[in-house]
């Protein structure tokens, strides 16, 4: 940039006269796709585009709420699971856009599975293999095998906003040791890239999650039961990705709420969790700070007969509580975008039966999804 | 001191062209606002980097987001206007004079122009082959052929 403006006013520009700096700043605003694609410009382009800065920094522009939707359909003959994502913007679209497939490998006579996703990546557990899938490639990884003594009760993901990072935390399953008490854990952490080790957190006190997993800005949240004897006292287990710091906070459940297991969503920055009511329709509990619940009552059925199957899924960064109900005949997931201020919403059908091949179980959906160039 | 709308500014282009602006218009570009900050701004400014061509456009450009500036944060209409104007204002460039934009942009740092020049290339770009992109930026290919088909079969879903 010192240089005098004269010296490149060619009709193309070298490397040496526009700075690497800029080629950053242009590739970050491009698809993922296009990203990809330029990783053969050059060497100096690559090393841009595998810095860790770059994928931290990647995508530059803010974008409409974008849905994923996550389908998978078993193929026994060949002992995978085939995955394909499509996304789609809250318009009217029937016909979502297919943005990559993959196959993970199945583990002979196991089906439980779960999935979450974090910051353009979508994390899979099955029994022992744990692979992490980046939805916009379509590319996947599997996990180094966790060795320990004590049985992993459950496997968290969360990203850490300031490092750019993405990690799993997995809980052991608690065990008794001599006489009634409950024997330490053995809690583990894994940094996706960075290491294949699976490191011990400091924390070891034995407990039995009861909801899913829930990272909002670099802090991870789930609810669980904790006890020295009995596994009887309830607490809100945050985990902060960075310091990778696991503490327990005693809690007292909304009325009305399951204590057996709750499904947790992120509203606007807080935990909430979605609660349907006898008429209907939903409330919502939002965390305000870890002891006081507030509740909103969303006036709305969508869809009437059918309430028992309506998942409010998430709330979307625009502030629109989004609920999602699947009809397995039709292969169509519908979708209501609801601004419980303003009391309005917006219905969008999606076809998820792409060529008629058939979906195992219910599709996944994640909101507010971003394009990675992790793991190109 | 006056206000900064009779405050009158003199930039030099490093070609000897001179142009009056306003001061709010001359705050658009942060390297510009430092110096009247410190006072060093009696005489016209000297812009070494940035040629009489260039400069005109920019200031055009402050302008232009001085007096349509969004009354706030919530003016979605008043947001919607601008950018409309933004991409009309760059489609008269050809990639050579955006490049330069971008220099000069960052030399005065105008972090919006900075934006909309960085994403006017990237439009440009993005549906273009490796080899459309070299020639552009004028980069040698310094893969050998078999470097070049692991990094296709890697990622092959790009370029299907």
């Amino acid at each position: 940039m010192r240089r005098k403006n004269h010296q490149i006013k060619r009709k193309t520009l070298s490397l040496d006269s526009f700075p690497r700096d800029f080629v950053f700043e242009i590739l970050r605003r491009l698809p993922a796709k296009s990203v990809a694609t330029f990783l053969l410009v050059s060497k100096t382009w690559e090393a841009i585009i595998r810095r860790h800065y770059f994928i931290r920094a990647f995508p530059f522009r803010s974008s409409p709420s974008c849905l994923l939707i996550a389908c998978n359909r078993k193929d026994y003959q060949n002992e995978c699971r085939n995955w394909f994502f499509m996304s789609s913007t809250k318009t009217t679209q029937t016909v979502p856009d297919l943005i990559s497939r993959t196959s993970h490998v199945l583990e002979s006579g196991f089906n439980y599975n779960t999935h979450c996703y974090v910051h353009g990546l979508m994390f899979s557990a099955y029994r022992k293999t744990r692979v992490i899938t980046n939805p916009s490639t379509g590319k996947s990884i599997t996990l180094p095998t966790l060795i320990s003594r004590r049985e992993v009760k459950k496997s968290f993901f969360g990203y850490d906003p300031v490092h750019g990072q993405h990690k799993i935390l997995c809980i052991s399953k608690p065990m008794y040791g001599s006489g009634t008490r409950i024997a330490p854990s053995d809690h583990r952490v894994l940094t996706l890239g960075s290491s294949s080790i699976w490191r011990n957190i400091e924390f070891s006190y034995p407990h039995d999650h009861i909801s899913n997993g829930l990272c909002i800005n670099g802090v991870l949240y789930y609810f669980a039961y904790m006890g020295e004897n009995e596994m009887d006292q309830l607490c809100l287990m945050t985990f902060e990705v960075k310091s990778e710091n696991l503490r327990a906070h005693t809690i007292t459940m909304p009325p009305g709420v399951n204590l057996g297991w709750v499904n947790l969503v992120h509203y606007m920055g807080k935990v909430a969790i979605p609660m349907p009511t006898r008429d209907c329709k939903f409330n919502l509990w939002v965390l305000e700070d870890s002891k006081k619940w507030s509740k909103i009552c969303l006036s709305i059925c969508p869809w009437d007969s059918m309430r028992r199957r309506t998942r409010v899924i998430s709330v979307a960064h625009t502030g629109e509580i989004i609920m999602a109900l699947y009809n397995k005949n039709e292969g169509c997931l519908h979708v209501v975008y609801y601004d419980h201020k303003k009391d309005t919403q917006r219905k969008v059908e999606i076809q998820c039966n792409l060529n008629n091949v058939g979906v195992s179980g219910t599709p996944l959906c994640f909101v507010d999804h971003i394009e990675s160039v992790r793991l190109l | 001191m006056a206000s900064s709308s009779t405050n009158k500014f003199v930039l030099k282009s490093n070609d000897d062209v001179s142009f009056e602006v306003t001061e709010a218009v001359a705050r658009e570009f942060q390297v510009i606002a430092h110096i009247i900050d410190d006072d060093c701004a009696k005489k016209a400014i000297p812009l070494s980097n940035v040629t009489g061509e260039i400069l005109s456009k920019m200031i055009e450009y402050g302008k232009k987001h001085i007096e349509e500036a969004p009354v706030d944060e919530e003016d979605e209409e008043g947001k919607k206007k601008l950018q409309i104007w933004d991409e009309e204002f760059m489609k008269q460039f050809n990639m050579e004079i955006v490049f330069q934009l971008i220099l000069a942009s960052n030399y005065l740092n105008n972090k919006g122009l900075l934006d909309l020049t960085c994403c006017t290339v990237a439009d440009h770009i993005k549906d273009m082959t490796p080899d459309e992109v070299r020639t552009l930026f004028n980069v040698k290919n310094d893969y050998t052929t078999e470097e070049e088909e692991e990094i296709r079969k890697e990622n092959s879903w790009a370029f299907e």
